[in-house]
């Protein structure tokens, strides 16, 4: 059938099936910037477009409903390259971030300034409730409107963007355009899905019914016979390689637990084929037709249910050990069934397969026997963390293929370097035959941290020889992909009258899930980034780490810290009430600061001994102290109605940036031959302007505008290793490198222009727009003409810098988040009034994204404490696979008064001084929400989400 | 693809009405498709025929006169509604339901008569329909019959639509000059939300400016599907509106009406101490916002 309208002002006639939506014809014809997050719910607003003036989702209309009316799409509206006001006010503002639907956001906020120039903040609001973001936290997108409109009516911004920071800084500090904003939110080609060429095949996936089933036949013989299909591969022709998903250090802190299929599946959506098809409808065809036969087993679903004594195993194959085996591991490995495959251990974790433990850790410094002893009180305190969807918008996807007789692997990944190891792996092939190539990440938060994709699609061009388009389902990024870790921890908390704390103890219980991925490294993070907040002289942690039958769990923003920091503030707080202090008097009594050794630090390390260093930078009074001031702490405040209550609450928190002693980032910058440059960082930018930092450090070092420095980055063949972009590494690890590098060739550029211009080097100096200058002359020699002179025949050859970073020192961001917060003590509902995110992030590097990260991390904790929560029948089936049904924060979400705030601290280890800023912004909202609502009605709620029924309940109100 | 399906744009309601029964449970009926195709990327409910009916005449328009009241084209969509400026002044509550409804673009897609034929439970559209005493023009081979809304829906996601009948207009008289109309909705977040309960309700009150003289109550998320609170619309009747302990005294009798019993979403007793709560506030709201000429 034909359809006929007009898109972005040409008319065409296009010929389209019943079954295609409108966004389907759109793609088919270039429109490729109408994505799609949700597949058709509804819901996320990628898929935005206009239709004879009004914004529709083109999922949810079908391509013939278009005949004869008017379509606008994103595309149109950056004009020959040239951005629009609307376009540009949003890199500007910060929001232009993983960007996966910053186009649709760009078309919908330019619809809305056509009908509307001078919006209110609630019509603003309105317009973008249909639009989902989770990096950005929507804030600026009001700044971003107001922005528009300035430009439009006076050609310049007059708002403040974002505070800057090192007036002797050109570029660090400042709020300048993310170098690859345009791309973004002009909806140009950048994602992996824009990377697949005609002829690629489609894989998908067979998933299993049961929660915890051997597979007892499998019969692919009919669907392999179907028209179309290339390959299905399950447990019985997969490779026998054990390996495991996360993208960590080699030798990984993890059991590779997992081959690509297994005799038994573990739990509900795990894979038990992948069906490999000229097109997606035959692999849906022969997905039917593949016969399974399950020996169903009993699953279990939490810490208690795995600890139990008798309990069902989840992972009961052969244990072994590649260094550090144990003894008796003979008699511990006698008579296990095959169908259970092995878990092997690169080094010891603790663990006890057979009774679910799949690593533990203990440490302590001090005598917390004696410290219990010396208090005046002590409570004890169990807190219950929910599972919780990372939810990036662009879901896991992979587009594989042979290039060179080489596996090309164009991904959307956080981990490069380490996907090329673990596909190798797998595929039993060497890394020099692997091209990984990082595309833009549409949204990762530690999901993309996991090889969940590329390891199947991988494997599969491998055999077939065959390009291979994989891509999640929104239902499998709920089922099949991974989250937070739910835990229990309990504390124990000794004090003093006087609020002095003398003993800690943290009992982490946490839930793995059917794979260890980050089973050791994610429980530590509840524990290695909160207890080093404290100054308490005994303190002591056990972790353990149990396997079950949910969806699977990995790393997710904050990387098991939110859960730390909501049991261990929690707790400072009822420990505050309990001797009867203020809690901020309390906080302040025992939190660290600049200079003090963090001894606790020896025994955190992951899986070895860490380094003990004292605390740097450190901005943690500050932010209380103007965190107190902002909301004003003590003040009773008036209530909205007679069923409300007001309460107010904070939480100290802290992160690491990244791993010293662990990560490693390597950069080059190269001097072209017309003076400008470019860099090849390994580092992984998901979005959040990592490539920004790079740049900016290239040209502050060098003294160049940003324009004349690009950068290649996160490509396994162009670029150097990076361990990547995880544990708030890449300003600080990636960063560096960076630096170091621009450092590296500014002396070498300084070196061969002091042989070019017959000067000594030490008289010689780089300066603005890009040249050398002789103080003692006056000369200048352009870096053009030098590296053409370095280049033409006689030279010395073309000038690159090399930088690699490794660090024993810790730059730790700290920071404060205060909530009011009014709770209807009738209906137990809660409103988050005001939400003020202080934190130290040393210099922030891109101030405008810093803000935004904040206000993001901040928004997704205050829908992870609330609402959000991933819930399981009593077999293990998901009740929450989509968006509405879990739950995510939208624009109506957005706390009354929402401020995020940069507190000024300089660095001595940083690049400029600066340290990571997002991933602690998670860490606050659980804490800071628990206490305010016990201050508001006076129950504390010690587990996730805190929902009215149980406030209710907590509160007498219902049994 | 989200499936494969022959696609039939009848020109006339009784070639809607031809194709509706020739197709059966292989057809399904779709004006905006904000719900419909939602299912079909799921792959939930497939159907080989899809008939739309979004550009048939007789299901267009917003149409109002003092004397005949407010009729509603099937497919209308829930913007057009709230946009409406004499839907906004005088049937106020149905405004304040269908804003509830999605985002912007689904509100932009969506019909006010795919709203009602969904016949889900949660469906914020249908509550203030009910309390404003909303009827259903229904067209079938045999005829045309009109039916009130209250008894439109049969059993879950069932109504009393026949073979080969398709829902044309929604009517809807003209309140009195003065009344009180308000809609709560109660979920885990402000939108982008299925109702864990939605309140709907219409009341007048006699020249007193107190004593009520008709209460109309509909509860969404509270039964099987959208329904009216007749005992406690009956005890109302004749109270004193301005007296909150009255207001509030109908808690004791709200749950002869529903009893929403546990789901994932909300545990039932949780659900029905909601409903005791809120019915009295939201009659209190409605009775704060009576509209006097």
């Amino acid at each position: 059938m034909n359809v006929r309208c007009t898109i972005n002002g040409k008319s065409v006639s296009v010929s389209v099936e019943p079954g295609d939506t409108l966004r389907m014809m759109l793609v088919r014809l270039g429109h490729f910037s109408v994505r799609d997050s949700d597949d058709g719910e509804g819901f996320a607003g990628s898929d935005t477009v206009i239709v004879d003036d009004r914004p529709v989702y083109a999922n949810l209309m079908l391509a013939l409903q278009a005949e004869g009316s008017v379509i606008r799409t994103p595309d149109s509206l950056a004009q020959g390259g040239r951005l629009s006001v609307v376009q540009q006010a949003m890199i500007d503002a910060g929001i232009v971030q993983s960007a996966y639907n910053a186009p649709a956001t760009a078309l919908l906020l330019t619809w809305l300034l056509e009908h509307d120039p001078d919006p209110s903040r609630e019509t603003v609001k309105d317009v973008l409730s249909g639009i989902f973001v989770r990096d950005t936290g929507y804030e600026h997108y009001f700044l971003a409107v107001q922005l528009a409109r300035e430009y439009r009516d006076s050609g310049r911004y007059a708002s403040e963007i974002a505070p800057q920071f090192r007036d002797h800084l050109s570029y660090v500090g400042k709020v300048k355009p993310k170098v690859d904003g345009r791309q973004l939110v002009a909806g140009w080609k950048s994602f992996v899905e824009d990377r697949v060429e005609p002829g690629a095949c489609t894989m998908i996936m067979l998933r299993s019914p049961h929660a915890h089933a051997y597979v007892t036949k499998l019969d692919t013989a009919e669907a392999e016979a179907m028209p179309g299909v290339i390959a299905i591969i399950t447990a019985a022709n997969c490779p026998d390689v054990f390996y495991m998903s996360a993208g960590q250090g080699n030798p990984e802190p993890s059991p590779y637990d997992r081959r690509l299929f297994n005799w038994k599946v573990r739990h509900v959506g795990d894979r038990v084929a992948a069906i490999v098809a000229e097109t997606e409808e035959q692999a849906k065809a022969a997905r039917e037709k593949i016969k399974v036969e399950y020996q169903v087993l009993k699953p279990i679903f939490t810490v208690e249910e795995a600890m139990a004594p008798g309990a069902p195993v989840v992972q009961n194959g052969v244990a072994e050990y590649l260094s550090g085996a144990p003894d008796g591991l003979d008699a511990y490995n006698k008579g296990v069934d095959p169908r259970e495959g092995k878990v092997i251990y690169p080094f010891p974790l603790h663990a006890d397969i057979r009774r679910n433990v799949a690593a533990a850790a203990h440490g302590a410094i001090g005598d917390v026997a004696q410290g219990f002893a010396d208090a005046d009180v002590v409570i004890e305190r169990t807190y219950q963390s929910s599972q919780i969807q990372c939810t990036p918008l662009e879901p896991h996807i992979v587009y594989t293929k042979i290039d060179n007789d080489r596996l090309v692997v164009h991904a959307s990944t956080q981990v490069p370097f380490h996907l090329r190891r673990i596909v190798a792996r797998v595929c039993g092939i060497d890394e020099n035959k692997i091209h990984v190539i990082k595309e833009k990440v549409g949204g990762g938060y530690g999901s993309k941290q996991d090889i969940l994709v590329e390891d199947v699609a991988g494997y599969a061009t491998w055999i077939t020889r065959r390009p291979i388009l994989y891509r999640n389902t929104r239902e499998e990024e709920f089922i099949a992909n991974s989250t937070r870790h739910p835990m229990r921890v309990t504390v124990k908390m000794g004090a003093r009258k006087d609020g002095t704390l003398t003993a800690v103890y943290m009992d982490v219980r946490a839930n793995t899930g059917p794979y260890g991925n980050h089973c050791l490294t994610v429980p530590m993070n509840a524990c290695s980034k909160t207890l080093p907040l404290l100054n308490c002289p005994n303190m002591k942690f056990d972790v353990t780490t149990y396997y079950s039958n949910i969806p699977p769990t990995g790393a997710y923003q904050g990387y098991g810290a939110p859960k730390g920091s909501y049991a261990l503030m929690t707790c400072l707080a009822e420990m505050a009430e309990a001797v009867g202090v203020d809690p901020l008097e309390m906080a302040k009594k025992n939190h660290v600061e600049r200079g003090f050794m963090l001894e606790i630090l020896k025994s955190l390390g992951e899986g070895r001994e860490g380094t003990v260093v004292p605390v740097g930078s450190c901005g943690l009074r500050k932010a209380l102290d103007e965190g107190a001031r902002m909301i004003g702490w003590g003040k009773k405040e008036k209530a909205p109605g007679n069923d409300w209550r007001i309460g107010k609450g904070f939480a100290m928190i802290q992160q690491g940036s990244g791993l010293p002693g662990l990560d490693h980032a390597t950069c080059d910058v190269v001097l072209n031959t017309d003076g400008t440059f470019m860099v090849h960082s390994g580092g992984s930018d998901i979005g959040t302007g990592l490539d920004t930092i790079s740049v900016k450090c290239v040209s502050e070092v060098l003294c160049v505008p940003m324009e004349k420095v690009s950068i290649l980055s996160g490509d396994t063949d162009n670029t150097l290793f990076d361990t990547g972009a995880y544990a708030s590494s890449g300003t600080y690890f990636s960063g560096n490198a960076t630096l170091k590098a621009a450092e590296n060739l500014k002396e070498k550029v300084l070196a061969e222009a002091a042989l070019q211009m017959g000067e000594k080097v030490e008289h010689l100096v780089l300066r603005a727009p890009g040249e050398v200058f002789s103080n003692k002359t006056g000369n200048v020699l352009s870096y053009a003409k030098l590296s053409h002179d370095a280049l033409t025949g006689v030279g010395r050859g073309q000038l690159v810098g090399y930088g690699s970073f490794v660090t024993n020192n810790a730059a730790i961001p700290y920071g404060a988040h205060f909530a009011q917060v009014a709770v209807n003590v009738r209906t137990g509902e809660v409103k988050v009034q005001k939400f003020y995110a202080l934190q130290d992030a040393g210099t922030p590097i891109n101030p405008e994204l810093a803000l935004c990260q904040m206000y993001g991390a901040a928004l997704k904790s205050i829908g992870h404490s609330l609402y959000e929560d991933l819930v399981l029948d009593k077999d293990g089936v998901c009740l929450t696979p989509d968006f509405t049904r879990y739950g995510v924060p939208m624009t109506s979400e957005l706390p009354e008064d929402f401020k995020a705030v940069l507190i000024d601290e300089d660095d001595e280890y940083g690049p400029f001084g600066a340290k990571s800023i997002s991933e602690i912004a998670t860490n606050g909202a659980a804490p800071a929400i628990a206490n305010a609502i016990h201050d508001a009605v006076g129950v504390w709620i010690r587990s996730w989400p805190f929902t009215p029924e149980k406030i209710l309940r907590q509160m007498g109100k219902i049994s | 693809m989200i499936a494969r399906f022959d696609y039939h744009v009848p020109a006339s309601l009784d070639e809607a009405c031809a194709l509706k029964k020739e197709y059966g449970n292989t057809g399904i009926v779709v004006a905006g498709g904000s719900d419909v195709y939602a299912k079909m990327h799921l792959g939930d409910h497939l159907y080989d025929h899809v008939i739309d009916i979004k550009k048939i005449e007789d299901m267009q328009g917003i149409r109002w006169s003092e004397t005949e009241g407010l009729s509603l084209g099937a497919a209308v969509t829930h913007h057009e509604i709230e946009r409406h400026p004499v839907i906004k002044e005088r049937y106020d509550v149905l405004v304040q339901g269908v804003r509830t409804i999605g985002s912007l673009q689904v509100r932009n897609r969506g019909t006010i008569g795919g709203n009602i034929c969904t016949a889900a439970p949660s469906a914020d559209g249908i509550g203030p329909l009910l309390v404003l005493d909303a009827s259903c023009v229904i067209h079938g081979l045999g005829g045309e019959r009109t039916v009130p809304l209250k008894d439109f829906f049969t059993g879950p996601k069932q109504t009393v639509l026949a073979d080969d009948e398709v829902l044309v207009r929604v009517t809807v008289p003209t309140p009195a000059p003065s009344y009180g109309g308000a809609y709560f909705k109660y979920g885990r977040r402000n939108a982008m939300e299925i109702a864990l309960l939605g309140i709907s309700v219409y009341l007048e009150v006699a020249d007193d400016g107190k004593t009520c003289s008709a209460m109309r109550i509909a509860l969404g998320t509270s039964a099987p599907i959208p329904i009216r609170a007749q005992k406690t619309e009956a005890y109302y009747i004749g109270k004193d509106l301005s007296d909150r302990q009255v207001v509030e005294a109908a808690s004791s009798i709200i749950l002869e009406d529903a009893s929403p019993r546990n789901s994932w979403r909300a545990d039932g007793e949780f659900r029905r101490s909601l409903l005791k709560l809120l019915v009295p506030r939201t009659v209190r709201t409605a009775y704060g916002a009576l509209t006097r000429e």
